[in-house]
Parts: structure tokens; C-alpha cells; sequence
């Protein structure tokens, strides 16, 4: 490059991968790569190494073992037969962690879960919180065991936003790939989530606060 | 509006940079509303870090948990038909085709024939009548000649 220059000029050089379009970790694609060939010990050594990503997660969901291991499976077989339709632009694991996310959502129709009516935690806590007293502090295990009531009650992809953030501590990009959104989406309804949370909080005398 | 901005930014700053849930930045600092909104994110995060026992599968429990995959796997793969059955379908249809093709090649079968006839005995009680035969390829005839004068 024949460029001369008086004084001295510095690049910042930044180098960024689009969102949501990080590589598979290398470790990961050549058991996928077999597994996509039909190699069923390749894809079994996958699910041991995911299986409690994909079980802790179907778990957030579903607050029960069996069901979660249900589910789990269900995520591990739809996984295996959408193989060839992995192309490495997401982690193995976000890959997974979207099936999960996107399967909670049928199983939970499935079988009917029954979701917890708000107002009807709202009344029997709020009888336990008259005994209490509505300004005392809640320990924050049972503040914990109110929210998650209260999540049974969010549409499921607030409910999906919060879980990914709060539960799994994914960070925004990861949320964004699993989620399959753009990070202001992502946002949106983790905002969204905490303010429904939030709400109920409040009204249950939990935590103090005014109008959004 | 602009108070959801805030908090929305007031959120970034606590999902992605907050490491002390105690001490809120000064950008947010002396707003009452904000201050009790990040306090409610800091109780929030503490009451679901006591509740978020991460739940897990056991080396112990892997081998039963695959055994439910494979099974499943197994169930759901495209039925496929033995070798044999597959070779025997394949030979019955070459078979039907070639005596297909063979009947259309070489025409209508030849018309069932008889052997020549052959005529073996002959006899006559008409007196003086006389029996001549005659065998062709396709015919044995047989002519009795009477007298004449001598028809009933």
C-alpha cells in the first residue's frame, strides 16, 4: 500500500459477528456432523452432553421431573429428526435450547397444565399475607415460590424471556438465538414480563411500587 | 413513555452490567421511581436464585433416559422391508414383464392340434359293398361304395 502519511493514524479494527450468528463450538461439530450422517452413538454422546441444559430448562416450564424428562426426550427425538436441518449458524445448544423452548409451549397445551389463575393465588396468598402482615418481608423463598405461580399466568413467551434471563442466566444475544428475535424484541418482553410480575407483586402488598 | 424508557434502560443496565444488585448507577440515582424499580429487580432476582434449583439428570439415570430416545427413534424411523421381501417383489415383477414382453414378441400361441388322424379298422356288414379310405393332414375319409340297386 504506497499511502504516506505525516502523522501517525491508529485503526481501531473491530471485528463483530452479526447477532444471533455465533459458530458452533468446534467441539461440537464433528459428533454433529456424524450424527447428521446417521451416526446414532454420535448424536447419544450430544444428548450427554446437553441433556441437563435441555432438562433444567423443560423443567423451568413444567415444575415437574417426570414431566420435564418427558419433555426433555420429546426435545432430544424432534432434535434428531430436524438434524439435517442444523446448519451451524447457532451453537448446538441454543439450537436445543430453542427446540425446548418452542416444545414447552405444545406440551404445556398438551397435557393441560393447569395454570394457576393469578387472582386465585392472589386471594389465598393474600389471606396468609393478611395473617403476615402485608408489609412484612416475605423470606425470598416464598416471594420465589409466589413468582413462580405468577409465571404460570404470563403469555408464554414473556414467560420463555423470563425463564432464559432469570432462571438460565442466558445474556441478551443468547436469548435473541434461541428465541429466534432481535435483541429489542428480547427486551420488549422481558420488559413486559418483570412489569405483569411486578404488578402482581405489588397487589399482593409483596413489594411497593406505583404506576408504570 | 419516557418513564418505560427508562426503566427499560434502567434493566439493560441491570441484566447486562449490574454486578452489585446494592448500589444503582448515578445515571438512575435520585429517581424515586427508578430506585424502587431497581430494588424490585434486585428481590425479584434474589427470590428466584433461592427457587432455581437447577434440576438434573444423573449419570446414573442417562442410560434409562437414552433408552426412552432410542426407543422412540426406533418407532418413528420409515418401515423397511427385509432384503428378501425386497428381492422377491423385484423378481415377481421382472417375471410378469417378461412373459408379458415374450407374449407380445412371439404372437398368439399355435392352435391346439391333433395328431393325423389314422384310421385303424374299418368294417361293413352291406353285402358286396366295397370301403376305400383316404388319410390327408387334417382328414380320414372313408368311402363305402354299394352296389347299386341295393339302397333301402
Amino acid at each position: 500500500m504506497g499511502l504516506a502519511l505525516e502523522t501517525p493514524v491508529y485503526f481501531a479494527l473491530e471485528i463483530s459477528t452479526p447477532e444471533g450468528d455465533l459458530p458452533v463450538i468446534d467441539t461440537d461439530k464433528p459428533l454433529v456432523t456424524r450424527a447428521q450422517a446417521g451416526d446414532l452413538e454420535a448424536f447419544e454422546e450430544l444428548v450427554r452432553q446437553y441433556r441437563n441444559d435441555v432438562f433444567a430448562l423443560a423443567y423451568h416450564f413444567v415444575r415437574n421431573r417426570e414431566e420435564a424428562w418427558d419433555l426433555s426426550q420429546e426435545v432430544f427425538i424432534k432434535a434428531h429428526q430436524a438434524l439435517g436441518q442444523f446448519r451451524g449458524e447457532s451453537s448446538f445448544k441454543t439450537w436445543l435450547m430453542r427446540i425446548t423452548a418452542n416444545r414447552s409451549k405444545d406440551y404445556l397445551k398438551k397435557r393441560r397444565l393447569d395454570t394457576v389463575a393469578y387472582d386465585d393465588a392472589l386471594e389465598s396468598h393474600e389471606v396468609a399475607a393478611g395473617m403476615m402482615g402485608p408489609r412484612e418481608s416475605l423470606e425470598a423463598r416464598e416471594m420465589g415460590e409466589v413468582i413462580l405461580k405468577a409465571m404460570n399466568a404470563l403469555p408464554h413467551k414473556h414467560r420463555v424471556a423470563f425463564t432464559l434471563r432469570e432462571f438460565e442466566g442466558l445474556s441478551y444475544e443468547e436469548m435473541a438465538r434461541v428465541m429466534e428475535c432481535s435483541l429489542g424484541t428480547v427486551m420488549s418482553r422481558l420488559h413486559h414480563a418483570r412489569r405483569k410480575l411486578q404488578d402482581k407483586l405489588i397487589r399482593m402488598g409483596v413489594v411497593m411500587g406505583g404506576k408504570h | 413513555m419516557f418513564r418505560s424508557h427508562k426503566k427499560r434502560k434502567l434493566e439493560t443496565w441491570f441484566d447486562q452490567d449490574c454486578t452489585s444488585d446494592t448500589t444503582i448507577p448515578a445515571a438512575f440515582a435520585g429517581d424515586a421511581e427508578l430506585e424502587s424499580h431497581f430494588a424490585t429487580l434486585a428481590r425479584t432476582r434474589r427470590a428466584v436464585q433461592t427457587i432455581a434449583e437447577r434440576e438434573q439428570i444423573a449419570d446414573a439415570q442417562f442410560p434409562a433416559f437414552m433408552s426412552g430416545i432410542r426407543e422412540q427413534l426406533v418407532q418413528k424411523q420409515p418401515r423397511r422391508l427385509p432384503g428378501i421381501w425386497v428381492m422377491a417383489s423385484v423378481a415377481a415383477v421382472l417375471l410378469l414383464v417378461t412373459v408379458s414382453t415374450l407374449v407380445v414378441v412371439m404372437g398368439r400361441p399355435a392352435d391346439v392340434r391333433a395328431e393325423q388322424p389314422q384310421i385303424e379298422s374299418y368294417s361293413t356288414d352291406i353285402k358286396g359293398a366295397t370301403v376305400k379310405t383316404k388319410t390327408d393332414k387334417d382328414n380320414a375319409t372313408v368311402w363305402v361304395n354299394v352296389p347299386s340297386g341295393d339302397l333301402w
